[in-house]
């Protein structure tokens, strides 16, 4: 029963009693990485959905997404989309249990780091043949819509709530324990400011943009989502591009927050929270779950797991080793 | 658009399955004498039955106004139950004050759930219905889609949270569950490591942490798959009438 700290479920002294390991209640990490277990349990069921098990999965939902991408990218997510065509109950069975058995892999102590190294890989996979890359090369990306592409969000979270503590367990954000201080922030970096980035490309950029973006939105939704898009795309009117440069100078400076000290980060990271919120509400419509074709919450739940993994601890005095850490089975 | 036959029959099962084995626990629990839990467990015999008829409408044991009524009346026992544990919570250790709220709240949701499932599926014309096929809510329900949303995100963290805490009744800890004062060695002479930790320490034992109620758990793994398996199935259907 002996293993290094940094394994799940593994003990660093091994007690001349036999001790067996404790059960410890959920910590922080052990907390988001339920939360994580959750969303993908929850993308499971929806790919047992009615339609998911039609050929117009594979047709109107992946198929598109080739489009703007360069050849090779096109031809393979074209090729994937029609044998998930012709083989739409059997593929789309799979892809169910797949994310349902990640949920609870996640969920279950024993494996959750066998269920997290699968899960980077199946994001990986999906993000190129269900995403088409996110739309990032082909440049129809909106950081309103779920820009990089919500599924790549899942293999960043499973790094950052790695059970290691490489960081030390007292690392200044949850974030950091798995990978360090100095990698969590660039990190931080890379994905707030891509997102700033997006936000400036192609579509972004036109007067009526996201206006048109929110209000195809509606379609298919229950009355008073589709109520709250007229009158959001409304007010966007014409103001695409102001509205645009607002969103990304507030995604650059949640990006930069990430070194500032404790008070301005933490609110920092309350501003990323409540821009992940007007992002699931009034460019992804909560995912279009309502929809009954949806196969994931979108990017606005897992930006908000990714911003509560960064959110900064008071410092405290170093502790002597208890022993009771040492026996204990964290399970994070 | 009507959902995969094979699929419902699938999780008609699981839900008979699981229906069968709470059956079995309660005649097992009253044998015992037994008496925590009893109120979940036959909660989760009148749901499990439920959703198998709602999945297979020739499994549907009751009409759907008397499964209403059943859920409403454990919705009002589990909210009572629930207010009467906040109003005693003095008495009570704060990890198992906790655990009965909690406990308690989930159930609630479950019954509010199963409640909700049966005015959606009325709201439907009857010619359309092929056991749970839904075009989604009509009606009065439209307007309330974000409450089954608000149902399945609370039913998968409660199956992930109970699933996380599975390992807390693994076969070493089996000594450690029901008894009374922790620090007595299990049958194979072990000790539970917080005995050793504390020991190490010079402290003495201190009690183990109870579940809502005194007596001990029949076959608490079991019943956290049973409530699992539930929650999934549940979450499953409600999506179906998002």
């Amino acid at each position: 029963m002996g293993g290094t700290s940094e394994s799940v479920g593994a003990t660093a002294i091994q007690a001349s009693m036999g001790a067996q390991r404790a059960w410890r209640p959920p910590d922080e990490r052990r907390t988001l990485q339920l939360a994580l277990a959750t969303i993908w349990l929850f993308d499971g069921i929806l790919q047992l959905q009615p339609f998911m098990f039609t050929r117009q999965f594979g047709t109107t939902m992946l198929a598109p997404t080739a489009h703007g991408n360069p050849n090779t990218v096109a031809h393979s997510i074209t090729w994937a989309s029609h044998f998930i065509s012709d083989h739409a109950v059997s593929t789309d069975a799979a892809f169910a249990v797949i994310q349902i058995l990640l949920g609870l892999g996640i969920a279950w102590r024993p494996s959750v780091k066998t269920a997290l190294g699968a899960s980077i890989v199946w994001s990986c996979a999906v993000w190129w043949f269900g995403e088409g890359l996110g739309g990032v090369i082909a440049g129809t990306a909106h950081v309103v819509s779920g820009a990089p592409g919500a599924v790549l969000l899942y293999a960043v979270l499973a790094v950052l709530l790695w059970p290691s503590d490489r960081g030390g367990p007292d690392a200044a954000f949850i974030a950091a324990r798995a990978v360090g201080e100095r990698a969590a922030r660039i990190v931080w970096v890379l994905l707030w400011g891509g997102l700033s980035i997006v936000a400036l490309l192609g579509p972004n950029r036109s007067a009526t943009g996201l206006r048109d973006v929110v209000r195809d939105l509606g379609d298919g939704e229950p009355r008073w989502l589709g109520s709250l898009d007229q009158h959001v795309a409304n007010v966007l009117g014409h103001r695409g591009l102001a509205v645009s440069i607002v969103l990304a100078v507030v995604l650059g400076l949640i990006a930069l927050s990430v070194y500032l000290p404790l008070r301005p980060a933490r609110a920092m990271v309350a501003v990323a929270l409540m821009a992940s919120l007007v992002i699931w509400i009034f460019g992804e419509n909560f995912g279009q779950v309502f929809s009954g074709s949806a196969s994931d919450p979108s990017s606005g739940p897992l930006l908000a797991l990714v911003a509560l993994a960064y959110w900064r601890r008071l410092p405290q005095a170093k502790a002597t080793p208890d022993p009771c850490r040492e026996l204990s089975w964290e399970g994070a | 658009m009507p959902h995969p036959t094979w699929l419902a029959y699938t999780f008609a099962a699981v839900m008979v399955a699981v229906s069968l084995y709470c059956i079995a626990w309660l005649i097992e629990a009253t044998r015992r004498s037994l008496q925590n839990h009893m109120d979940v467990n036959i909660s989760h015999v009148a749901m499990g039955l439920a959703m198998a008829g709602m999945l297979v409408p020739r499994l549907n044991l009751l009409p759907d106004g008397l499964w209403e009524a059943v859920f409403v009346a454990i919705a009002l026992w589990f909210s009572w139950q629930g207010v009467r544990f906040v109003m005693h919570r003095s008495t009570r250790q704060s990890a198992g004050a906790l655990h009965g709220l909690s406990h308690y709240l989930i159930h609630l949701v479950m019954a509010l759930a199963m409640t909700y499932m049966y005015l959606a599926a009325v709201a439907t014309p009857a010619t359309a219905r092929v056991g749970m096929s839904m075009t989604g809510p009509t009606g009065t329900t439209a307007n309330f889609v974000g409450l089954p949303l608000l149902f399945v995100m609370t039913l998968f963290a409660s199956a992930v949270w109970q699933l996380d805490g599975l390992s807390r009744y693994a076969p070493s800890h089996r000594t450690l569950v029901g008894a009374g004062i922790l620090g007595d060695p299990g049958p194979d002479g072990a000790r539970g490591s917080w005995e050793t930790a504390r020991a190490v320490r010079g402290e003495a034992p201190r009690p183990l942490e109870s579940a809502a109620g005194a007596s001990p758990s029949l076959a608490p793994r079991l019943e956290m798959g049973c409530h699992i398996a539930m929650c999934i199935t549940m979450g499953y259907m409600l999506i179906l009438v998002l």
